[in-house]
Parts: structure tokens; C-alpha cells; sequence
């Protein structure tokens, strides 16, 4: 029989087992009550995390809304582990997949193990595999357990290397960007244009990327969507003013050789195409970056706006402004032309015509492109006022086009260089020695002269579209007036006429362009590049009527067309660079010239 | 009794396949446990139809083979780096002797105490009963299951109160303790530790304890104040590092969430998240998502809390609260003092894993790793809690039939 003792240790054992409990349920209404909610927003913290809904880029299309540049779906190749957990038959899969993909599966098991798993525990094995693999592997599914495909926004060139130059490529942003850009809401591995409009139209085209809110468990995988925060916005279509046809028509004259052919709308400033070869393939870029990089002729140069040469006998054209504007030289003045020019005793400068072309005028001057006619009044010129009148032109100037990457080589003069010898304004005064232009600076410049004085900014985009509640509607992107050139109209006559007989007379340097129905004038040029060949230049604009003396500038009969051509190392202007300019003008007459004018 | 038995075990499999629910790792665990809680409350018809008085005759027996087989499980193959299991080769059955040592250790003592009618005295008055709580508690450790082994001191400490023996010899228990003081080199706490010591030890020589007590305590005192204050420094160093962890973590409580603390923060989130009416069966994103570690044994009780809310956790501390004073005051009326004696361990046994598990689960203990009586998996464990509410009954039911005679 227990003693009264007994019965009270046990009454003592029972209430300290009851303080003890009390004391829990203290600490359990504690944590459930007076921070309860502050756990609940901590477990939530655990579980929630805002993914990216990655947007789908603006199209690039062309004036005639031809697609240039969209997104499509790309393939990706991914493994799940988790469906494929026996490592021998893991082996057996990459085998089999190697022979799908034509990788080895060396490859393939080392991309495996360097790939860390996404949410939902995949890993990255290809990315953008090409349409016929993901067709095959889908069909093949029953023999690869694991291997899943995946479909992301890809960009996609249509026209594969087509103006590959002035679309530009997309890349995921690097480190250094992001560092940079990360207000402007980019993330790791967003992507972004990297040249051309896909990277000076980057702000419309890239669209908003969305964000859900998903569950992660502790190893975070997703095991759920919860919400769609902020959906994916498509960015904005870009315009350009390009014509694909005639993109790919100066393409096709350039082929193989290297050169530049660039046509512009003189009345506004549009570059209606902007051929550059060699070009490289967008599509491959981040596969051939290395071969192109160390490719001996520069395929990544974008040589109509970063491209620097001699201008040659171009330059005349704006030398003669300065001539006659500064009374260097009249309508009545000429220059006997024996073959060459000398300056001192062992200095000879020689004219392109070994005999000479005898007695010129500034209009015969420009017809025959004499050397010695322009060495002559280029000296009594000088250089300041020389460098003063190309400046007018622009010329020595990045042009402000919209696309990055621009190069221009300020003009020689003496404040650029010193000593200066009168010698280098005998070569400046033909367009060589350290005159270096870009073919788009010509284009410009041109074009001012085209349209009786105006410098446009050249445009490559023409307008935005923009959709938003179902609306469409284009911006356009206006003509921006980037300087104007004064000259009296006798000085506008004498140019004109010299430009209309290169073309329209049977011994100007550009005869061979020209065409019955479609006037132009024009200008060769041939900058001497020894020891190789010279650079072949022909430019030209048009439709223009036969000048008329004491008019002036004929602006109220702009012409529609400048076109602008470079081959480099193509020999003489005149024989190899206007002939080609005529094709190119003859199938723009063809086809094509009522979308444009 | 017996129905509120039946309460908690079935609210247990409920939680537990809540717990587990979409986990395909852990499918059809709350079926296992269903068959444990069969087989378990088989148990207990079978306790009814014995008399525990005979079992405790034999109870030094089923010490012995409690103890044999704890020496077997350190020939066994380890699970999760522990030696807690004995396999049976070809049988898909395997469990842990030393949770049924529990059992037969609250049998042997209740035995032991009880043959002096309740007075505990002398030197083997005290030794006896404490070494045969520590030698199962010492192999427990060295499996290492530190939870399991903490559990046999409450237990045996409790049965030794019940028993009789004065709270002086509980104050001599305590007092090496005092010899942490050491590890600090201060004049103040070592004129602590001599107030504090001497005053323990007139207090004990007060209530007559024997000459050979006082002399091992004077001894052990001494010799836990020097050897901590020579070798403390030096032996927190050679503590095993996840031990240091546990014990950093507890210490610093918002020190490495992402580590040591990982766990008892998780934990907390979870009880703190399930609010009053809890976030439902199944639901609870911390245990669904696996945030929460050990959700079907050591947080068991955090997944209660997340998922069923105050209410469910207050219905069930409830239950078990009210089973545990059910018992105590049978004890109470008991003419049987072993009998007692063994409803007193049981229900200390129960109280002690409710306590350390919700203690840890709400981070007011460190983490230690035990589970929740009727509540976290484990065969072995289901089984040992029935079959200790099946002496219990038995004991109540053979009282009540008048059948003891003392």
C-alpha cells in the first residue's frame, strides 16, 4: 500500500509535467498567434520566386513589310535525370542521340556534367538544334527516356546573310552590359542586339519580358505556377526603308568581291539598300565568330559606314564648290593639262592620261577627271579652304546614320597634321593622300548635291509600328536636316553641267552608265591604293533633266535615287564601277521604282 | 483509457499520411503505420491477458535479453550511420531494441525500487536504480542515438522519486554539474561553486545521507571542478563537430540560417505559419515542399502545427495531456507500489518524448532528434508506446479486479 508520501510525489510529478506542457502551449500560441503572420510571410518567402516569361522581339521588316529579322521557336534539347536514373542506359541514350545530332557523345556527356539543372531539374544538352534533329528525336522519343524538348523564342534572319551588316545580331547580354544596362530591367541571360538596327532599335524591338510567380520545394525545382504577375509584351516591329529586292540585287552584283554599293533617296535622306561585302550569316554568328574574327577580308567590317578610302576623283565634285565659291577658279577659266604636274624639281605629280589633256575648264575638268586641271587650282585654292568645303560636305564626319559603329577620319588639314608640305594639298586636291572617307559619308554628300544642297541624316528604319489594345499604327520617323550647302547657282550650273557630261557625253569618264530613260549624272572615281589596284568609285543620282545654265539648283525636280559604289581594289572607276551601277539602276528601273518614288 | 489511446494513434496515422501526402518517397507509409497500430493495440489485448506483476518477477530477465540485444545491434549493418537496428536476414522486418528497453527498464526498476516499500536509502539505495537506467542510456549513445539515451534519465529519475528517495540525494545528483564553473579561471565563480557545493553537501549530511554518498559526491564534485577547469577548455575541441553545431546553433539562434540553424528555423516557420485553424490536411507549404526536414519523425510535430493549427495541436497536447494525468492518478489510488511505479515511468516516458519533441520543434530545445509518442513513424516505437499503455490497462485492470495483494 503506497504512503500518503507516494500518492503526493506523484500529485508532484503530475503538476510539473503540467507546468511543463503549459510552458509549450505558451510557446505555441506565441509563435501561432503574435507571429504568426510574420512565419507565414517567412514561409512564403521560402516558396516564391518571380521567373521570366521571356518576350518575343519585334519583326524588322522592310519598306514593303517583307520580313527581315523575327522570332521563332528554337529546340532545345534537355535531359531529366529523374526519368532516366540507371547510368548505363543514360550511356546508351547520348550514344543514340550523338548519332541523331552528329555530335559525339563525348561531347554530349561533358555537356551534361558542366550543365547545371534549370527549375524544373533539366539539363541543358543542345541549344537550337536544327528543325530535322527535332523532328527526328521526337519521333525517337520511345528510345531516349529523359531527353525532352523545349521550345524558347529564337531570332531568327530570313534572309541569312542577307544586309547582315545593318540588321545586326542578338546575343545573350554579357556581364559588362548587364552591369551597365540593369536599370534599363535586363537580366542574366536576356537578350540583346549587339549591331546594326537589332542594337539601335534594341529599346522598340525588345518588347517586356513577363513575370510569374512560381513555387520552388527546398532544392528549387518548380512544382507549381501560382501567377501570372505581368505577361510578356512583343516589342515593337521596326521599318526600314530598305527595299529587299534591291538589297539583294546590289548584293548579288557585289558577289564574291569586295565592295560597297549604297542606294539613298536624296529627297529625305532613306538608304534604300546598303550592300556590304563579305558579309557573314547572323543565323551562325555565335558559331563562326572565330573563324570570322581572323577571316583576312574583315567579314564583321562594316564597310559602308566603317569602311575608310580614298575618295579619289569623287572628291572633285566638292573641291569644284570650293573652287568656284572662293574665286579660285570661273566659268571661263582653264588650265593647260600636259600629262603631269610638277612641283619644285623632283616632285611630279602625273595626271591619270599619260599625253595630257591639253586646255580644261572646270566643266571639261570634271567630264575627263583631269588631275592636272584640280592639282593646279587645289594649289591656289590651299589647303584650309579645301578642308573648309568638304567639311561643308560632311565629309571627315561620322554621318549620324542609325546604326552604331560608325567610323570617319577627320579631314587632312594643317591643324590635323604638321608639318604640313604643300605636296599633301597637291594629293589632297584629287582625293588621295590622308583623305579618307566612308562610302556612306559619299552617299551624304551626294545626295546633297542631288537635291541642291540639303544633308539628311541617313536613315536605315523608316518608322516603329505600334500595337497596343488590339490597335496598330506606324510612327514614322521623319527626315532630320542635318546641315545645307550654300552656293551661288552659277557654281550649282557649272557642277551640274560637268556632272550631266561625265554620263551624257561620249568621252566622260561615265558613259558607260548611262541609260536612254533614266538621266543621271554622275562621277568615277579611281583612288590609287599602290601597290595593289585601285579602288573603283562610281556615283551617280538621278532621274535629272539636262541642266540649263543660270538656273541654279533644280530643286523642284529632286532626283529619286543616289547610288553610291565602291569595289575595292576594282580597278578603274570608269571601267569596272559604272557599268555595274547601270545593272543595278536598270533593274531598279524594272521593278521596284513605284514602291520607292 | 483506452479510447483516448485509440484517439491519439489514429489522429497520428491521420497526420502522418498528411505529412507524407504527395511524397512519392514516403507512399503508403501511413499504411505501415496503420499496421503498426494494429499489431500494436494486438499488443495490448495481450498485456490485459497477462498479470504484469508476473512479468515484473521476471523482469531482471527481460533486462538481461534487453541488454543482450543491445550488444547485438553493434554487429549489425548500420542505417543512416547508426547502430540502432537489428535486421532479420530474409524477413522484412527489422527494429530497435532499445526502445523496448525502455520498457524493461520501468519494469526492472518499478521491481527493484518497489522490494523496500518505498524506502530508497544507503549507497546502493541510490547506485542501484541509477545504473540500471545509465547502462542502457550509455549503449543507446554509443549507436549513437543521443535522443533515444536522453530518455532513460527522466525516466528512471522519476521512478527513483516516486519510489521514495529524498530530494536531498536529487540536489547531490545535480551538484557535479556545478563543476562547469571550472572551465572559467574567475575567483567570483569559483567562490560560487564552494558556497553553492558546501551548502548542497551540509544540506545532504542534514537529511542523513550515508557516509559512502557523501564521500563519492564530495569526490565527484572535486573531481569534476578540477578535471573541467584542467581539461574544459581543451575538451570543447574534441567534442564531435555536429554536436558543437547543435550547440553553437542553439546558442546563437539567428547565427547560419542556411546551416545549423536551417532546421529549428524551418521548423519554426512551419508552426508559426499554421495559425489557429492550421493550413489543412496536406496542405502546408513548408512540409509540402520539403523545407522542412524529417516530417514523419523529429518535425513531426511542426507539420501538426502547420497543418491542423493551434487547434489541432492544442486537441492533441489535450489528449495526451489528459491520458498522461488519467494515469497518475490510477497511480495515485494504486494499492500496488510497483504498480505505481511502472505507471509513473510510463508516463513520464510519454510526457518526456512529447516534451523534448515539441520543445525542439518550437526551438526552445536544441535539436536532438526524438519522436512524438503516438505520432512519428517508426514500428518499433508505435509498438513500445501501445504496449506501455497495455501495462498500464493491465495494471488498471487487475486493480480494479482486486487481484493485487500486497
Amino acid at each position: 500500500m503506497p504512503s500518503m508520501e507516494t500518492v503526493y510525489r506523484i500529485r508532484r510529478v503530475g503538476i510539473g509535467i503540467s507546468l511543463v506542457v503549459s510552458i509549450l502551449v505558451f510557446r505555441l500560441w506565441s509563435l501561432q498567434f503574435l507571429e504568426g503572420e510574420q512565419y507565414l510571410q517567412q514561409s512564403i518567402k521560402n516558396y516564391e520566386e518571380g521567373v521570366k516569361i521571356p518576350s518575343m522581339r519585334g519583326r524588322i521588316l522592310d519598306r514593303n513589310f517583307n520580313v527581315l529579322a523575327e522570332d521563332r521557336p528554337d529546340y532545345n534539347v534537355l535531359f531529366d535525370k529523374s526519368l532516366c536514373p540507371d547510368k548505363e542506359q543514360q550511356d546508351a541514350l547520348l550514344v543514340t542521340l550523338s548519332e541523331i545530332t552528329g555530335y559525339s557523345d563525348g561531347f554530349l556527356r561533358n555537356k551534361l556534367a558542366g550543365s547545371t539543372p534549370d527549375l524544373k531539374g533539366r539539363r541543358l544538352l543542345l541549344q537550337a538544334v536544327p528543325f530535322h534533329t527535332m523532328v527526328t528525336v521526337s519521333e525517337r522519343a520511345l528510345e531516349l527516356p529523359g531527353i525532352v524538348m523545349e521550345s524558347v523564342p529564337g531570332r531568327h534572319w530570313l534572309h541569312e546573310d542577307l544586309a547582315a551588316h545593318v540588321l545586326g545580331y542578338v546575343s545573350e547580354i554579357d556581364a559588362v552590359s548587364l552591369e551597365q544596362r540593369r536599370d534599363e530591367g535586363y537580366r542574366m541571360g536576356d537578350r540583346i542586339g549587339r549591331s546594326g538596327i537589332e542594337c539601335s532599335y534594341e529599346s522598340w524591338l525588345r518588347g517586356r519580358d513577363g513575370q510569374q510567380i512560381v513555387q520552388l520545394d527546398s532544392l528549387r525545382r518548380l512544382r507549381n505556377v501560382l501567377r501570372v504577375e505581368s505577361p510578356a509584351e512583343r516589342g515593337s516591329d521596326i521599318i526600314l526603308n530598305f527595299d529587299l529586292r534591291l538589297q539583294r540585287k546590289a548584293e548579288e552584283i557585289l558577289g564574291a568581291s569586295v565592295g560597297v554599293l549604297i542606294a539613298m533617296d536624296p529627297r529625305n535622306g532613306a538608304v534604300l539598300c546598303m550592300a556590304s561585302s563579305p558579309r557573314y550569316n547572323p543565323n551562325t554568328y555565335r558559331r563562326d565568330a572565330g573563324r570570322l574574327a581572323n577571316d583576312t577580308t574583315h567579314p564583321l567590317t562594316h564597310r559602308a559606314i566603317a569602311g575608310l578610302y580614298p575618295p579619289g576623283s569623287v572628291f572633285k565634285i566638292f573641291e569644284s564648290f570650293g573652287l568656284l565659291e572662293e574665286g579660285i577658279v570661273n566659268e571661263n577659266t582653264e588650265q593647260f593639262c600636259p600629262g603631269h604636274f610638277s612641283l619644285g624639281v623632283n616632285q611630279i605629280w602625273r595626271c591619270w592620261r599619260k599625253y595630257g589633256h591639253g586646255n580644261v575648264d572646270i566643266v571639261e575638268a570634271l567630264r575627263i577627271s583631269c588631275d592636272v586641271f584640280f592639282y593646279k587650282s587645289g594649289k591656289a585654292l590651299g589647303i584650309t579652304k579645301m578642308a573648309r568645303w568638304a567639311e561643308n560636305f560632311h565629309l571627315g564626319m561620322t554621318t549620324g546614320i542609325d546604326i552604331p559603329f560608325e567610323k570617319a577620319e577627320s579631314f587632312p588639314s594643317m591643324a590635323t597634321k604638321r608639318p604640313w608640305y604643300a605636296g599633301y594639298t597637291i594629293n589632297t586636291a584629287i582625293g588621295q593622300g590622308d583623305v579618307l572617307v566612308t562610302p556612306m559619308e559619299l552617299a551624304v554628300a551626294v545626295s546633297a548635291v542631288a537635291n541642291g544642297g540639303t544633308l539628311y541624316y541617313p536613315r536605315v528604319a523608316s518608322g516603329v509600328v505600334h500595337s497596343t489594345s488590339g490597335e496598330t499604327w506606324i510612327e514614322p520617323f521623319p527626315p532630320k536636316v542635318a546641315g545645307t550647302i550654300k552656293a551661288s547657282p552659277k557654281t550649282w550650273d557649272l557642277v551640274r553641267r560637268g556632272l550631266w557630261e561625265v554620263v551624257n557625253t561620249p568621252n566622260g569618264t561615265g558613259r558607260r552608265c548611262w541609260i536612254a530613260e533614266f538621266p543621271t549624272m554622275g562621277k568615277t572615281g579611281t583612288a590609287e591604293k599602290p601597290p595593289l589596284e585601285p579602288h573603283a568609285w562610281y556615283v551617280c543620282f538621278g532621274p535629272v533633266s539636262p541642266p540649263v545654265d543660270d538656273t541654279g539648283p533644280d530643286k523642284d525636280n529632286i532626283p529619286e535615287i543616289v547610288v553610291v559604289f565602291l569595289l575595292e581594289h576594282g580597278g578603274h572607276g570608269g571601267e569596272s564601277a559604272s557599268p555595274v551601277v547601270k545593272d543595278f539602276l536598270e533593274f531598279y528601273l524594272n521593278g521596284g521604282r513605284e514602291d520607292i518614288a | 483509457m483506452l479510447l483516448n489511446v485509440f484517439a491519439l494513434t489514429a489522429m497520428g496515422v491521420v497526420l502522418i499520411a498528411g505529412a507524407t501526402y504527395g511524397r512519392p518517397d514516403m507512399e503508403g507509409l501511413w499504411v505501415r503505420q496503420t499496421l503498426w497500430a494494429g499489431i500494436g493495440l494486438t499488443g495490448i489485448v495481450c498485456c490485459l491477458l497477462i498479470r504484469v506483476e508476473w512479468l515484473l518477477k521476471c523482469s531482471w530477465f527481460l533486462y538481461l535479453i534487453g541488454l543482450g540485444l543491445l550488444v547485438t545491434v553493434f554487429y549489425m549493418r548500420p542505417i543512416k550511420g547508426a547502430h540502432s537496428w537489428i535486421l532479420v536476414s530474409g524477413f522484412p522486418l527489422q527494429f530497435q531494441p532499445s526502445e523496448f528497453m525502455k520498457l524493461f527498464v520501468i519494469l526492472f526498476l518499478a521491481h527493484r525500487l518497489a522490494r523496500h516499500g518505498g524506502e530508497v536509502k544507503g549507497f546502493w539505495g541510490l547506485f542501484e536504480p541509477l545504473l540500471i537506467g545509465a547502462i542502457p542510456a550509455v549503449m543507446t549513445l554509443a549507436q549513437p542515438d543521443l535522443g533515444t539515451a536522453m530518455i532513460y534519465a527522466p525516466i528512471t529519475l522519476v521512478i527513483m522519486y516516486v519510489a521514495g528517495l529524498h530530494p536531498a540525494y536529487f540536489l547531490l545528483l545535480f551538484s557535479p554539474f556545478l563543476g562547469f564553473l571550472g572551465i572559467s579561471s574567475s575567483l567570483l565563480h569559483f567562490l560560487i561553486w564552494l558556497v553553492v557545493l558546501s551548502a548542497i553537501l551540509v544540506y545532504a549530511l542534514y537529511r542523513e545521507v550515508t557516509l559512502p554518498v557523501f564521500a563519492t559526491f564530495g569526490v565527484l564534485n572535486l573531481g569534476s571542478y578540477v578535471g573541467l577547469r584542467v581539461f574544459g577548455p581543451g575538451m570543447w575541441e574534441q567534442l564531435p563537430l555536429h554536436w558543437k553545431n547543435r550547440i553553437d546553433g542553439y546558442m546563437n539562434p539567428t547565427f547560419d540560417t542556411q546551416g545549423v540553424n536551417w532546421n529549428s528555423i524551418q521548423s519554426k516557420i512551419a508552426v508559426g505559419s499554421g495559425g489557429f485553424w492550421g493550413q489543412g490536411w496536406g496542405q502546408g507549404t513548408q512540409s509540402r515542399l520539403q523545407f522542412l526536414p524529417e516530417v514523419e519523425t523529429d518535425f513531426v510535430f511542426s507539420v501538426m502545427a502547420e497543418q491542423w493549427g493551434f487547434l489541432g495541436c492544442v486537441i492533441f497536447l489535450g489528449l495526451i495531456t489528459f491520458l498522461i494525468a488519467r494515469g497518475l492518478i490510477r497511480a495515485q489510488n494504486s494499492k500496488h507500489l510497483a504498480g505505481a511505479m511502472v505507471i509513473c515511468g510510463v508516463m513520464t516516458l510519454y510526457a518526456a518524448h512529447v516534451i523534448i519533441n515539441i520543445g525542439m520543434a518550437m526551438g526552445l530545445l536544441p535539436i536532438t532528434g526524438l519522436p512524438l509518442t503516438f505520432v512519428s513513424k517508426g514500428g518499433s516505437f508505435m509498438l513500445t508506446n501501445l504496449l506501455a499503455a497495455g501495462l498500464v490497462l493491465s495494471l488498471c485492470l487487475h486493480e480494479s479486479r482486486n487481484e493485487f495483494r500486497d
